[in-house]
């Protein structure tokens, strides 16, 4: 039962990564319908599919993945073409897939019915094949025999790869009454490895000695500054070789960005450039164990470090110590790092799906898929975004017809990007449509109560635009089936701040809107200020803080009845910690001593003076969540544990300044 | 783990449920011992601001940060509701897990594990306690005393489903 339990596990994990092949390269062939390789992959991903689900002996699941085999064999063959019913069949067929893997995990059977889809599929091919069968039997069956490379790889050859170099897919068939084939193949190689390098093989390199050779054929996909002729005629030297045949590949790598992004992975050490490093699929929580083990370790060595042993192996000892944990702590937060694209995947036929069904034309660019992120960002990103997206597809792009009257190209575009900057991932949906009126906005907010005529004088456009952050705010009445599902701007908002990160609106009246969202690097480590309040110690994110500095209490100025200190010409607002916590204050204030400690916290280009009891001292500490029970806690965005073992409180300054 | 299973079986076994009781106040409490991970010294409680009165704080569970709440608050229990560490030795904090959470409930004493069978649990038909009746799964007598035994899924989340709705 237990192993079959783990199959399971794999099932779901790989059929998900088949599921999401499949996906994308439909939306790829409907764009590029004479694209093999593109048919190529989907045909592997939906055979592998079958093969699995076979095994695990889900019947529903492998007929319907043969049924679309045979369709996608079809369009490979040229027995069919590719059209928009066509791939809209494709398209229901994965959902079909989807819903009975999601049905496995629920129910444990894929009993779905799905007859009315297989028998209109069925029809298609009989329809289809008849029509294009007499004309299509010119183009070389053998193209879909060749090795072809994914996108992933050709990043890494790109990174890799010299300026002159091109890259190759090649086919060395053997003479059929060869002896020793292996050796044969094993020339092949040496050969290859003299033009250039060998990116991929099947065989493969290393166990070519004693591998079947499947059809006398040795694939290769070679990098080589040789022209192709040049690398024919080599291999045709070989003896016993009955004919070479060989295309150039195009790298499907995207814009400069990347380019940039992912360079720096490249790794310096390796000697034979293009050995692939072998991988390990790894639960996830086994990483959140490791990382909170080292968390722990990180912590007892504060403890030690507090202890203060006069001894001078004792001195030797800390840094040593101090190394490896942060090296330790490097190397697992790397491993839990994931490119956002493995997320960013699901959208386009999301998009495509969504302006299908509003008739709307949209171009959807993503930038940025390399951008890497915690695995655990990456998971929670996905609700939010796709609302952002829905949004901007239902809401913001206009109608052609709308669009046009508008002066604006009758296409509309939506933008995801991601970016690093600095220690912080930045994400942006950006949409060319109506962009959001502010003024319906407010008469919302105050029509709900969430702010009052006076706070709306006091707000700029920009600090207006925000409230459509707050709970119950959607200014589309119409509530589709596409963006109405209940979920608000204010549920997006939270996961955004759940994960410690911000997120704001940019929107201007006919020209579009921008939703930006910044996200830490690293959610678990980081440096900060320990200070003293009312005789707790507390955690203040050093990101958050501009400075700290002592101030003499006649140095206070008063505006508008709020206390503020004159800062370099700045006028910044002083609050007293304790209120802010709801602390009840009982002995004097802060503010009654001749001269107090402040730190000047910053966040989303605010400013605010927090007056401390104490200022104590900069540590990294271990951030961890107050759990679920304790879930929003205003003012605290979490608790680390201390030298002492004593528990401290992180202030979340977002709300406060 | 390997413990909760034994408890399970046993249970079957007998037809009884095993139940740590405590005493919170005057009264006798008791919770399934399922539920009942650990009993622990009060470590330090750091008290979290901006939350209800009944969350005392949180504390330090090897590493992992738990909250603790103060279970005589959280009843209703009118009398005196601070809590002074140092000032008994047998106060306890027994952490229970629950709906995947590890929550410390904060007791005066803890008493001992009992077997009741789930007939013997009365319903509450005169609510003597004072506390809300959706707290309370039902009484039970043991020997010369009462044992008021707690629905702590209600106890615990009765804002929560709100919340997460």
């Amino acid at each position: 039962m237990s192993d079959n339990n783990e199959y399971l596990e794999m099932f779901f994990a790989e059929s998900e990564e088949y599921i999401m092949v499949l996906n994308d390269n439909i939306l790829e062939l409907e764009n590029d319908p004479e694209n093999m390789d593109v048919l190529n992959a989907m045909f592997r991903a939906a055979h592998s599919l079958k093969g699995m689900a076979a095994t695990m002996r889900f019947d529903h699941l492998t007929e319907l993945t043969h049924k679309m085999e045979n369709m996608m064999d079809q369009i490979r063959n040229h027995k069919m073409g590719v059209n928009t019913e066509i791939i809209d069949l494709l398209f229901a067929g994965i959902d079909y897939v989807e819903e009975m893997v999601r049905k496995i995990k629920e129910d444990g059977d894929d009993e779905i019915d799905i007859n009315d889809y297989l028998d209109k599929l069925e029809k298609k091919i009989n329809e289809d094949t008849k029509v294009v069968e007499k004309d299509k039997e010119v183009i070389s069956k053998d193209d879909s025999n060749f090795l072809s490379i994914t996108e992933d790889d050709s990043y890494t050859i790109q990174d890799n790869k010299k300026e002159l170099d091109s890259v190759y897919t090649v086919n060395v068939k053997l003479l059929k009454e060869t002896q020793f084939k292996q050796v044969r193949a094993s020339m092949i190689f040496k050969k290859a490895s003299e033009l250039g390098y060998i990116f991929k093989s099947i065989p493969k390199k290393e166990n070519v000695e004693d591998a079947d050779i499947d059809d006398d054929l040795v694939k290769l996909i070679l990098i080589s500054n040789h022209d192709p002729e040049n690398i024919q005629e080599e291999f045709e030297k070989i003896t016993d070789i009955e004919n070479v045949e060989l295309k150039k590949l195009e790298l499907q790598v995207s814009k400069e960005k990347d380019k940039k992004k992912s360079k720096k992975k490249k790794s310096k050490s390796t000697s034979s450039k293009f050995e692939v490093s072998s991988s390990v699929r790894v639960d996830i929580g086994k990483l959140d164990k490791l990382m909170n083990m080292i968390g722990e370790l990180l912590i007892n060595k504060t403890r030690l470090e507090a202890l203060n042993i006069q001894s001078e192996g004792f001195k030797d000892v800390l840094p040593q110590l101090d190394r490896v944990t942060m090296e330790l702590h490097h190397t697992v937060m790397q491993i839990r790092m994931e490119p956002i694209g493995v997320m960013f995947n699901r959208f386009p036929r999301m998009i495509r799906d969504l302006s299908k069904s509003s008739d709307k034309d949209i171009d959807f660019v993503m930038e940025g898929k390399q951008t890497e992120l915690d695995r655990s960002i990456i998971d929670e990103l996905g609700d939010p975004l796709t609302h952002l997206l829905r949004n901007a597809v239902d809401h913001g792009i206009e109608k052609p017809e709308e669009r046009v009257k508008n002066g604006k190209d009758k296409k509309g575009t939506v933008n995801l990007r991601a970016y690093q900057k600095g220690s912080e991932i930045i994400i942006e949906v950006e949409d060319d449509g109506g962009g959001i009126n502010v003024e319906r906005v407010v008469e919302k907010a105050k029509e709900k109560e969430v702010v009052t005529q006076k706070e709306i004088e006091e707000m700029d456009r920009d600090k207006k635009l925000q409230l459509i952050f707050e709970p119950g705010l959607s200014t589309n009445e119409t509530v589709s089936n596409v963006s109405g599902r209940g979920v608000g701007m204010d549920v997006v908002k939270k996961t955004i701040e759940g994960l410690d990160g911000e997120i704001y609106i940019r929107s201007e009246e006919n020209k579009g809107t921008k939703f930006v969202i910044s996200l830490p690097l690293t959610l678990a480590i980081q440096d900060a200020l320990m200070v003293k309040i009312n005789g707790e110690i507390f955690a203040i994110p050093l990101s958050a803080i501009s400075e700290t500095l002592m101030i003499k209490s006649d140095e206070i100025k008063q505006v508008k009845g709020y206390d503020v200190i004159v800062l370099r010409d700045n006028t910044i607002p002083l609050i007293d910690s304790r209120e802010s916590l709801n602390i009840e204050i009982e002995d004097s204030s802060y503010k009654e001593k001749d001269e107090m400690p402040v730190v000047i916290v910053k966040s989303g280009g605010k400013e605010i003076g927090l007056i401390v009891e104490e200022l104590l001292y900069q540590q990294e500490i271990v951030i961890k969540s107050l759990g679920d029970y304790l879930d929003n806690v205003k003012n605290i965005s979490g608790a680390t544990i201390i030298g002492d073992g004593e528990v401290a409180l992180i202030l979340d300054v977002r709300d406060i300044a | 783990m390997a413990n909760n299973k034994n408890v399970e079986n046993n249970e079957s076994a007998v037809e009884k449920k095993q139940y740590l009781t405590f005493k919170v106040g005057k009264e006798i409490y008791g919770l399934r011992l399922n539920q009942a991970k650990e009993i622990i010294k009060p470590p330090k409680i750091t008290s979290v601001p901006n939350t209800e009165d009944y969350i005392l704080g949180v504390i330090n569970l090897r590493g992992q940060v738990v909250p603790v709440i103060n279970l005589k608050n959280k009843l209703g229990l009118t009398e005196d509701t601070t809590i002074d560490i140092n000032q008994d030795k047998s106060k306890k904090i027994v952490v229970i897990n629950i709906n995947g959470m590890l929550i410390g409930v904060y007791v005066d004493g803890v008493n001992e594990v009992i077997n009741i069978s789930v007939e013997d649990i009365e319903g509450v038909t005169e609510n003597r306690t004072g506390i809300r009746e959706e707290f309370i799964k039902g009484v039970s007598t043991y020997g010369d005393y009462l044992i008021i035994v707690l629905d702590l899924d209600n106890l615990l989340f009765e804002n929560k489903e709100e919340k997460g709705a």
